[in-house]
């Protein structure tokens, strides 16, 4: 062995590079992350303070005149019914995903490797085509309006461009990102503090008031927090699900950007998602700080 | 205690029922003789999936775009995603749970201002709407996933087969490349399929960044729902759903059942 470790230190003697090893490994994603992400980020705040010019987009006189806009009638609206969507939308991923995740985490192998399959793939599949596929439903002509007719009972269904159907379309897109992170967090609950309280007569309600739901609430934040993000900044789905009365503030700076080419407007609209986002963002890190010394807590005692 | 009470299960049922409904209506309904949006009932017929590969808007947007676009963004978000992996997991680097975080960034930010921050920078170089500006996009969006998979994979390697290799007269490169990587091939292969299925299912960074050029599958199907078209969407929509799904069976099969969530 002695010879062995010594052939190891000749090694060590020989190998000293100039660079650090982390900056061939860390940098490229580093440089990347920077050039492609932060800086166009930064690039589209610093739009947002420029004057609107209809020959040049955008000319060098600074202003404030785009983040005073937002406060008119119509954008206040479309702002406050993007943050309405939203929360509904993760109440729902959360009174939906709770459960299932509690499943998930608690079933066998064999069923773990099939519901997983089963949230992961309509996870991955494109907005566009689950956006479809609730049109092809909800529809006046859809699925089940069709059978609804068939059985006698008349064409009722008439939610599509309303918002209840955009925050349908939004809860099936944000549970999978509601579930996986509250999964992991019950998995990590050992199955005998549940027969421990049970033996102890606490009823199905208690355990989970009192055990279940404090040691999985660092779970459900991070996915709350996912799932709200995602709601916030959509434009395929209310396009597709609100029609022209349920527009969102993705809406509005697709068609700022595109459309109407006053990305100094458009700028500031993403400003202030950006601004919430980061908001968000740095409660829920702090939250998760509270949440799990509080979840250790529990542990020790 | 509860995962076997029945309450619970129809709950479960029902959930997955919401969940999976969009997807098989849409699969159903691509198979349907007539040109209304109905589910076959009396006879199967392949028609749409005739009018897909044959409609030249269709199927280059699959061949020529998505497809191309996926496979680079996943071979360049493979690469760059290994290496951050790898340095997370092997150099000791400072508040290493912070810079963790960093990276997971693309995740976080909305991807529409991805998109749109993207697009204003590419209009201003005259770059807007070319393959590679896409495919920039796209690898950002797949990195965290390769990051996430392939840092399971090392996490999940006895170093004292390293540490063998090592006292056997490899230099800690050579070690690393000869008998880690090898190791992990299967998770550096699921990450790959994970940042191809990011790139080959977006449409948020895509309507921002895709030009008339370039026009994504994605793309190509909300556009056609917008001129209300004929059960061909439903077509293009089956393809990819049976492409996404095939690979992730893949990835089960590869990685383990817990899929690295």
């Amino acid at each position: 062995m002695t010879s062995l470790s010594s052939v190891v230190e000749t090694h060590d003697h020989k190998a000293t590079p100039q660079v650090p090893l982390w900056v061939w490994l860390l940098g490229p994603y580093l440089a990347f992350l920077v050039l492609a992400l932060l800086l166009p980020i930064l690039y589209l705040a610093s739009i947002s303070i420029h004057t609107y010019s209809a020959q040049k987009i955008w000319s060098d006189i600074l202003t404030l005149q785009n983040y005073a806009k937002l406060f008119d009638g119509y954008y206040v609206d479309v702002l406050l019914r993007t943050l309405r969507i939203g929360l509904v939308t993760t109440l729902a991923c959360t009174i939906l995903g709770a459960p299932l995740a509690y499943w998930l985490g608690r079933c066998s192998r064999k069923m773990l490797a099939v519901g997983l399959f089963l949230i992961v793939v309509p996870m991955m599949v494109s907005t566009v085509i689950r956006a479809f596929g609730w049109m092809i439903l909800l529809g006046r002509n859809g699925l089940i309006n069709q059978a609804s007719v068939q059985l006698g009972f008349g064409r009722w269904l008439n939610i599509m461009n309303t918002e209840p159907a955009v925050v349908i379309a939004l809860v099936q897109i944000c549970l999978p990102l509601m579930v996986l992170p509250t999964m992991a967090a019950v998995e990590k609950i050992p199955m005998s503090l549940e027969e421990a309280a049970t033996n102890l007569g606490a009823a199905p309600f208690q355990l989970f008031r009192r055990i279940l739901l404090p040691l999985a609430s660092p779970g459900l934040a991070s996915g709350a927090l996912l799932s709200f993000v995602v709601a916030i900044s959509v434009v395929v789905t209310p396009a597709l699900m609100g029609g022209r009365t349920n527009r969102m503030v993705g809406n509005e700076i697709y068609d700022q950007v595109i459309t109407a080419m006053n990305w100094p407007f458009a700028s500031a609209m993403a400003v202030v998602l950006i601004v919430i986002v980061i908001f968000l963002l740095a409660s829920s890190l702090a939250l998760g700080r509270v949440l799990e010394r509080r979840a250790n807590a529990r542990h020790v005692t | 205690m509860y995962a076997k009470s029945l309450p619970l299960r129809i709950f479960v049922f029902v959930t997955f029922v919401f969940l999976l409904a969009p997807i098989v209506v849409v699969v159903l309904v691509s198979f349907n003789p007539t040109s209304a949006f109905k589910i076959p009932t009396t006879a199967v017929s392949f028609k749409w999936y005739e009018k897909f590969f044959s409609l030249a808007g269709f199927r280059d947007s699959l061949f020529l775009i998505s497809l191309p676009v996926a496979v680079a963004s996943s071979v360049v978000a493979t690469a760059i995603g290994t290496l951050a992996a790898t340095g997370l997991q092997r150099s000791r680097i400072f508040a290493r749970d912070l810079v963790e975080s960093f990276f997971m960034l693309p995740l976080l930010i909305p991807s529409i201002l991805l998109g749109a921050a993207l697009y204003l920078v590419y209009s201003g170089m005259g770059l807007a709407g070319s393959f590679w500006t896409i495919v920039v996009g796209h690898s950002l969006l797949g990195i965290p996933y390769v990051i996430k998979v392939v840092g399971a994979g090392l996490a999940a390697v006895d170093k004292r087969l390293e540490e063998a290799a090592i006292s056997l007269g490899c230099t800690p490169t050579q070690a690393f490349i000869r008998v880690v990587l090898p190791v992990i091939r299967s998770s550096i292969l699921s990450g790959a399929i994970f940042a191809f299925i990011v790139s080959f299912s977006d449409i948020n960074l895509a309507l921002f960044i895709a030009g008339p050029k370039t026009t994504t599958l994605p793309i190509h199907i909300y556009s056609q729902i917008f001129w209300e078209g004929d059960p061909t969407i439903a077509a293009a929509s089956t393809t990819q759903i049976f492409i996404v799904g095939g690979l992730l069976l893949l990835i089960q099969r590869l990685f383990n059942v817990r899929m690295s969530f």
